[in-house]
């Protein structure tokens, strides 16, 4: 009995030889990328000085995060890089999935080839260059104070206005990652068995109708599967789209100011290795806890779902 | 199957001896290299005021031709635009990048770098070589090298001074007939901008000096001793809070009348140019420069402004060259600086390129230069640069026409006074969290305030009260605390 279940894994094993081959490649990317770095995560927890190196230098605790946790603008860090994530992940969900659907109606290939084009566009431009053309358009003599005072209208100083800048970044991020996220959906979308629409054109369902009632409920675990892999990030933020699009305006700080905005400028002049990797890891302990909460969540209906 | 996993082998393979060979292959050959004819080369680090110099390469090799037969060490140019100099080399130092030799800017990142441990400790090898010493010893200043009674800086200047000019586009000064003679007080350059923004209504009066600076920032400099951290008191026993103090509110003041009477460039805020470039491009007609006896030139006319000059430890920590504390090249980059010390030939090559191509000699005997006809220093392909002026007998550049340079350059840095605290350096340490809140705070408020975009009356004590609660108290305290120990040592 034994010899023979031995003889079975022996030949699951030669079955899955070949993917277990394919597997090296990443595995060997993840470990020198993503796991021997994590080495280095105890700075974190040290007062890092160069000549004792990681190993060498002192144990501090947690000191190194009182800079973050402690500070007095912490509540507003924290709250504008969450909210705006939550914002990025659920607002830009819907408009990706919108999108990809929109997509899937165009039937011309040259449409097709054109439209993506153009929505992939953004997403390849750097933020430095998408920052000036943002203050191309808001300067106080840019594109749309030019067209206020052509109006007749007065002009708005948009880099001291907070109240603009939740919409216009995320207009941005939205203008620049839509295109890229998009594509995620549509690929799905594609592989859609085709005799469901089919079916449904026999009945006479709408596009619309098509959407709602194929489309989306086939899409559903690949947008779990994104929103779980978003939620990891929930605590991180782009820093050149908070940092450089708004001009680094200290006027703006109450909603531009993020947790990684704020450490790249508080390290600025005070560069300390140990308190910058504090930030990140806290980022991402805080990712990694949601992540395993918001999968368990999704394994509550319906296994399939869940991404582990 | 099997070639294909034969392959995929192969190519895991490939990638890790691409991941685990690349270092040590960029490494050896230099190091044979080395070895075989005995040429070390130092990585140098510095900022430049103006373009990409095109013909780095060519001054580089200039440089190195003397040096590599003489005393066998070469240097690798790396300069880097002032802009994002100070991050840029942060990110190099906290890298371990390659790196043996560089300029240290800014007085507070010189003494972290060095309590963290980032400098090398020069001490011995400065006492070394004679030459390297005796240039510290006529300063005078020797303390303000020392972190922790180690050195860990080499001043690159030659003379130090706080002094501030304002610099005027000569063609503008001319057309409007300015008194270059008299010493300006700060409501008469006001005067000034008026005349200049009559006369040239196209040309915003005055402008930054670069991207991260502000309109007006020089200006915090005159008739007090201050950093971020403290405004010294007069009898120069204590700190108090700088921005609290009625000497700042009075340059937010000029700051806010200036910016409303439309002085500054449009949008000072947001502003990405340096001087130069707005200067020369014609969007502006002056700036504010510090030292002018050393920036002169013929395309500026210098106004020099009333005040005393202090010249204080920050001064002389502001640009230091220093040396990576992983480099294991102190040494040749000692040997290397000695040897610029008495061979200004090298240092000229640095500051100032090929002569006839970058520059040309108008006075042999004083070592005055000048630019090549038609030529000024945005459009030269190796623009002038600086921090190595500690070299004997360097060129004086471009001195805008007066003849007695030398006199007047001595007349001008007799003047300075040096400050009641001159080599206490604040150490910083343990004062992280508060440190690090407070540059949070600055960088909200300074810059609006300082360009006089904002009210200041609604503004500044927001920003003080934030202030308060961001800790700076504390380390006010804490800085009067090592002031005291300091001074019972002296």
């Amino acid at each position: 009995m034994k010899k023979v279940q031995t003889k079975t894994k022996y030949s699951k094993l030669k079955k899955y030889l070949p993917l277990y081959v394919m597997f090296i490649p990443g595995a060997v990317y993840l470990i020198i990328n993503n796991y021997l770095p994590m080495f280095g995560l105890q700075v974190a927890f040290k007062q890092y000085n160069p000549v004792d190196g990681i190993w060498g230098s002192k144990f501090i605790g947690f000191k190194n995060f009182e800079f973050l946790v402690k500070s007095s603008d912490f509540g507003i860090i924290f709250r504008n890089t969450l909210l705006y994530n939550l914002v990025f992940l659920f607002l830009g969900a819907v408009l990706a999935v919108l999108l990809a659907v929109f997509l899937n109606e165009v039937r011309s290939k040259t449409h097709l080839k054109i439209l993506q084009t153009i929505i992939l566009i953004p997403s390849v431009i750097s933020m430095i260059v998408v920052s000036y053309i943002v203050y191309g358009f808001l300067a106080s003599n840019g594109v749309i104070n030019n067209m206020l005072t052509y109006l007749g209208l007065e002009n708005v100083d948009f880099y001291k206005e907070t109240s603009f800048w939740p919409f216009i970044l995320s207009f941005v991020n939205f203008w620049k990652n839509l295109g890229m996220s998009s594509i995620v959906y549509y690929a799905a979308i594609v592989s859609f068995d085709e005799s469901y629409y089919e079916a449904a054109d026999l009945d006479g369902a709408s596009a619309w109708k098509k959407a709602r009632y194929i489309t989306i409920p086939l899409l559903k675990p690949t947008i779990i599967m994104m929103l779980v892999i978003g939620v990891g990030r929930i605590c991180a933020s782009d820093l050149s789209l908070f940092y450089y699009v708004p001009q680094d305006q200290g006027a703006l700080f109450s909603v531009t100011n993020t947790i990684d905005t704020y450490v790249y400028r508080a390290l600025l002049r005070y560069n300390d290795v140990g308190m910058s990797s504090a930030a990140g890891a806290l980022q991402s302990v805080i990712g990694f806890i949601l992540v395993i909460i918001v999968n368990a969540l999704s394994k509550k209906g319906n296994d399939e779902r869940a991404l582990f | 199957m099997k070639k294909v996993i034969a392959l995929l082998l192969a190519l895991v393979l490939l990638l890790g001896m691409a991941a685990c060979g690349n270092p040590g292959e960029s490494q050896n050959p230099n190091q044979n290299q080395n070895q075989d004819n005995q040429i070390v080369n130092l990585v140098f680090a510095y900022p430049i005021f103006f373009n990409d110099p095109q013909d780095l390469q060519e001054v580089q090799d200039a440089m190195n031709a003397i040096t590599a037969d003489a005393i066998g060490v070469t240097v690798e140019l790396k300069p880097m635009s002032f802009g994002n100099y100070i991050v840029q080399s942060n990110m190099m130092l906290t890298g371990n990048e390659d790196l043996d030799l560089f300029l240290c800017f800014d007085d507070s990142t010189f003494h972290q770098y060095a309590s963290r441990g980032q400098l090398l400790d020069i001490t011995d090898l400065v006492a070394q070589k004679a030459d390297l010493d005796a240039h510290i010893d006529r300063l005078g200043t020797r303390e303000c090298f020392y972190i922790n009674g180690k050195m860990y800086g080499y001043p690159s200047g030659q003379y130090y001074g706080s002094g501030l000019g304002l610099f005027i586009r000569a063609d503008y000064a001319a057309a409007l007939d300015i008194d270059t003679e008299k010493e300006y007080t700060l409501r008469e350059l006001g005067d000034v901008f008026e005349q200049l923004k009559t006369n040239f209504p196209n040309v915003a009066p005055l402008a930054p000096l670069s991207a991260s600076s502000y309109a007006v920032d020089w200006v915090n400099f005159l008739n007090c001793e201050f950093d971020d951290y403290g405004l010294l008191s007069e009898d120069g026993t204590s700190y108090e809070n700088y921005f609290a103090s009625e000497q700042y509110k009075e340059v937010l003041e000029i700051a806010r009348e200036w910016n409303q009477k439309g002085y500054f460039i449009n949008d000072p805020d947001t502003n990405q140019n340096d001087h130069m470039l707005l200067a020369f491009s014609g969007m502006a007609a002056s700036y504010f420069m510090a030292n002018p006896v050393n920036n002169l030139s013929n395309e500026f006319v210098c106004l020099n402004i009333d005040y005393t000059p202090i010249v204080t430890t920050s001064i002389y920590q502001t640009a230091v060259l220093a040396v990576p504390s992983y480099s294991e090249k102190g040494e040749a980059v000692m040997k290397y600086l000695n040897f610029c010390a008495t061979h200004p030939e090298v240092a000229n090559l640095y500051m100032y390129g090929i002569e006839g191509k970058h520059y040309v000699v108008t006075d042999e005997e004083n070592g005055l230069i000048n630019y090549p006809a038609g030529m000024n220093p945005m459009i030269l392909t190796y623009a002038p640069t600086s921090f190595m002026e500690f070299s004997q007998g360097v060129y004086w550049y471009n001195t805008g026409g007066i003849e007695d340079y030398e006199g007047t350059r001595e007349a001008y840095y007799a003047r300075m006074v040096p400050s009641k605290v001159l080599g206490f350096t604040f150490n910083t340490e343990g004062l992280q969290n508060e440190i690090t809140a407070v540059t949070s705070v600055l960088a909200k408020y300074r810059r609006s305030l300082e360009n006089g975009t904002v009210d200041y009356n609604e503004y500044l004590p927001q920003m003080l009260a934030e202030l308060e609660n961001a800790g700076y108290g504390t380390i006010l305290a804490e800085k009067n605390r090592q002031l005291t120990e300091w001074l019972a040592r002296k």
